[in-house]
């Protein structure tokens, strides 16, 4: 095992340790101090970069290429966009299950860390970096949206059956969750939409079609449609809460459709390399 | 309530009672605090004036000056000392009120307070043990959950909505009904900065009166549908027998609001809202039952408050007896200086005819150097107890004891609480 393996799984307990700080604040309210708790993220997300900086030029590509890098920069993407968003609006109560997804995630990426990297032909490519990023970046949006809908489920739920528990007590209100996860859907929308573009243009390119037959993308398009019926739903009917709560369920399983199982079964990222 | 109304006092009567109790030579301060839930006459007795029988039996004979003598002894309870002290923090600190942990009553001690000042009944004690109530009152509220979470149906209702809606100030509430329910729970909402309040009643003067009293607006009861389709919370509070507001007419107004979220709350006996329209989307409906769960909830999350705030009782109390105590202390060592200085300057003056000039003036450095030096232990031993206040009132009534020092020198000699 390498010190990065190493370091990957170590990451891991961090997060799992942090997930436990947001459990406990979440439950007991037990007076530990926000500039503590701070101080844990921030040195984690600190650590998590270095790792990231480390492995980047241990491989020589930025570290979003193989599915257990991605999975990685995904889980501090998602923390960083957290700890901004704590940060400006003082809610710690949605902690928890974030850090919990952003420990899972960081799990997944240990164990496909294990194995050996898989080889890309195309690596390098600026514009295929491009395409890597917009789709890490609308993949974090989707994840946040999610996030934001699993909670707005449960709180809605409460609310429904009269069920008055600690999410009830402990999760913002209903319109503040609907929000957070129509805008970080809408941004995540773009980010894939520019992915697909932007990948499209590169096959174009390279190989003088388009990949309508490539798995992943007839995914990601998938993904976009899904996002797509959710905004124009919104937009134009009038939908919120439990139905675009749904839908960005449904559309975030797609997300992982395309990140997992595709690269899982297929062994590459796109059929074409 | 027969006995809590014999003994109530409102404020005109307390500031009457109070008044004779000015007068009154076994009475150094008191204060009266009466309300709804408890009528309490807090005393400092002066001893010099010879209470004529024991402390309850006075305090009951006060309480009961000009009215109902019939009432039980046994009806009345009786704290002295730091007892009497506890018992005021523990009304301040809502802990002895019927809703645990409600507001009001810290602001009724604040009256009393204020009447007993007007009055002139307040004194060195009472104005130390209030200030001392209102630190009590304003900690627990502050330190604790105590007062925290909705504990009325009309206060109740206010929550959940702001579970589903982030702001209050961008919304508007339709309050079907203008009884009391209506009215408070409107108060409540108010309290929350809702956007606009709009009343509707069958008697539209009485929603008319409301509107004007909350700067709201008034909706015509015949048109419920459109009130419906424009409102975001709905609060129904009539006498209504039959479904104010049918699962139909909850559709329509859904359709009509584009499926924007609404929270239609039903405090009314037997109920105005169909029930069937809190399954529809992004219709969320409360009833009496669903409200009774929150307050159940806040209740015993109160109660579970309830250490806490006694923990800061003793805390403030530790502080009150503290304070008391070192009133003697100054008095005490001044007294010891006063005797030994006056044993000193007797003792001299017998053989001081026995000396030259510049021996006297030696022999007085000697022996005032001598008395400071043996009264020195003693003051040193008093003042190094600190915050040991068991230690500190044992080695001064020693100190009293030893040396003769009984009621001397004491600022409040002859009166005890």
């Amino acid at each position: 095992m390498t010190g990065l393996q190493i370091a990957a799984i170590f990451l891991f307990a961090l997060y799992a340790g942090v997930f436990a700080v947001y459990a406990i604040l979440f439950c007991k309210e037990i007076g530990l101090p926000v500039y503590l708790v701070r101080i844990i993220t921030a040195a984690v997300a600190v650590f998590h970069l270095v790792f990231l900086t480390v492995l980047g030029v241990t491989l020589g590509h930025p570290p979003i290429v193989a599915p257990g890098e991605s999975l990685s920069s995904l889980a501090i993407l998602i923390a960083l966009v957290y700890i901004y968003v704590e940060w400006r609006t003082g809610i710690r109560s949605t902690g928890a299950l974030i850090y919990f997804f952003v420990a899972c995630l960081q799990a997944v990426s240990a164990v496909l860390m294990l194995g050996a990297p898989p080889a890309f032909r195309e690596i390098g490519n600026p514009i295929l970096n491009i395409h890597i990023a917009l789709s890490l970046l609308g993949s974090t949006a989707f994840c946040i949206s999610f996030l934001y809908s699993i909670m707005y489920l449960i709180l809605h739920d409460e609310i429904k059956k009269s069920h008055f528990g600690i999410m009830y007590e402990k999760l913002p209100s209903l319109e503040q969750l609907d929000e957070m996860n129509y805008y970080a859907a809408a941004a995540g929308l773009a980010a894939l939409a520019l992915a697909i573009v932007v990948g499209f243009a590169w096959a174009w390119a390279v190989f003088g079609k388009l990949p309508v037959t490539d798995i992943k993308a007839v995914t990601m398009l998938a993904t976009a449609l899904i996002y797509g019926v959710m905004i124009f739903m919104k937009n134009r009917f009038g939908w919120g809460g439990e139905r675009i709560a749904i839908l960005s369920v449904v559309g975030f399983m797609a997300v992982l459709g395309s990140l997992l199982v595709v690269n899982v079964f297929t062994g590459t990222f796109h059929s074409y390399f | 309530m027969d006995l809590r109304e014999k003994l109530a006092f409102s404020e005109e009567e307390a500031g009457l009672f109070l008044g004779g109790l000015a007068g009154d030579p076994h009475v150094a301060e008191s204060l009266l605090l009466s309300t709804c839930n408890r009528t309490e006459l807090y005393c400092r007795a002066a001893l010099n004036g010879a209470c004529p029988d024991d402390s309850a039996t006075f305090l009951r004979r006060l309480l009961l000056k000009g009215r109902a003598a019939s009432l039980n002894p046994s009806c009345f309870y009786t704290y002295t000392g730091i007892d009497a002290a506890r018992r005021l923090f523990r009304v301040a600190a809502g802990l002895d009120s019927m809703i645990l942990g409600e507001s009001q009553v810290l602001g009724q001690v604040k009256d009393a307070y204020r009447l007993a000042c007007r009055c002139r009944t307040n004194g060195f004690l009472i104005n130390k043990l209030l200030h001392t109530a209102f630190r009590v009152g304003g900690r627990a509220r502050s330190e604790t959950e105590i007062a925290t979470g909705a504990v009325s149906f009309s206060m109740a209702a206010v929550e959940p909505a702001q579970k589903i809606f982030h702001d209050l100030t961008k919304k508007r509430a339709l309050v079907i009904g203008a009884g009391e329910m209506a009215v408070l729970t409107a108060e409540h909402f108010t309290a929350k900065r809702i956007g606009k309040l709009v009343f509707t009643n069958r008697t539209m003067e009485k929603a008319a009166a409301l509107a004007e009293k909350f700067g709201g607006e008034t909706a015509d009861c015949n048109n419920l549908p459109s009130a419906l389709a424009e409102s975001d919370i709905v609060i129904a509070s009539t006498r209504s027998p039959d479904y104010l507001i049918t699962a139909d007419m909850v559709r329509a107004a859904m359709h009509a609001r584009r499926n924007q979220p609404i929270f239609l709350v039903d405090i009314a006996v037997p109920r105005n809202i169909d029930p069937a329209a809190g399954n529809m989307y992004n219709v969320f409906a409360c009833n009496i039952d669903d409200l009774q769960q929150i307050i159940d909830r806040n209740l015993s999350r109160r109660r579970a408050e309830v250490p806490k705030v006694e923990t800061i009782i003793e805390d403030e109390i530790r502080e009150l007896v503290k304070w008391y105590h070192s009133l003697s202390v100054t008095p005490t060592i001044k007294s010891l200086v006063r005797r030994a200085e006056e044993i000193r300057a007797a003792q001299l003056e017998k053989s001081i005819k026995n000396f030259t000039p510049e021996q006297r003036e030696v022999l007085d450095a000697l022996t005032k150097s001598l008395v400071s030096k043996l009264i020195h232990a003693p003051i040193t031993k008093i003042r190094e107890c600190g915050d040991d206040i068991e230690t500190m009132l044992y080695r001064l009534d020693a100190v009293r004891d030893i040396f003769d020092l009984k009621n001397e020198g004491l600022e409040n000699d002859g009166e005890e609480t």
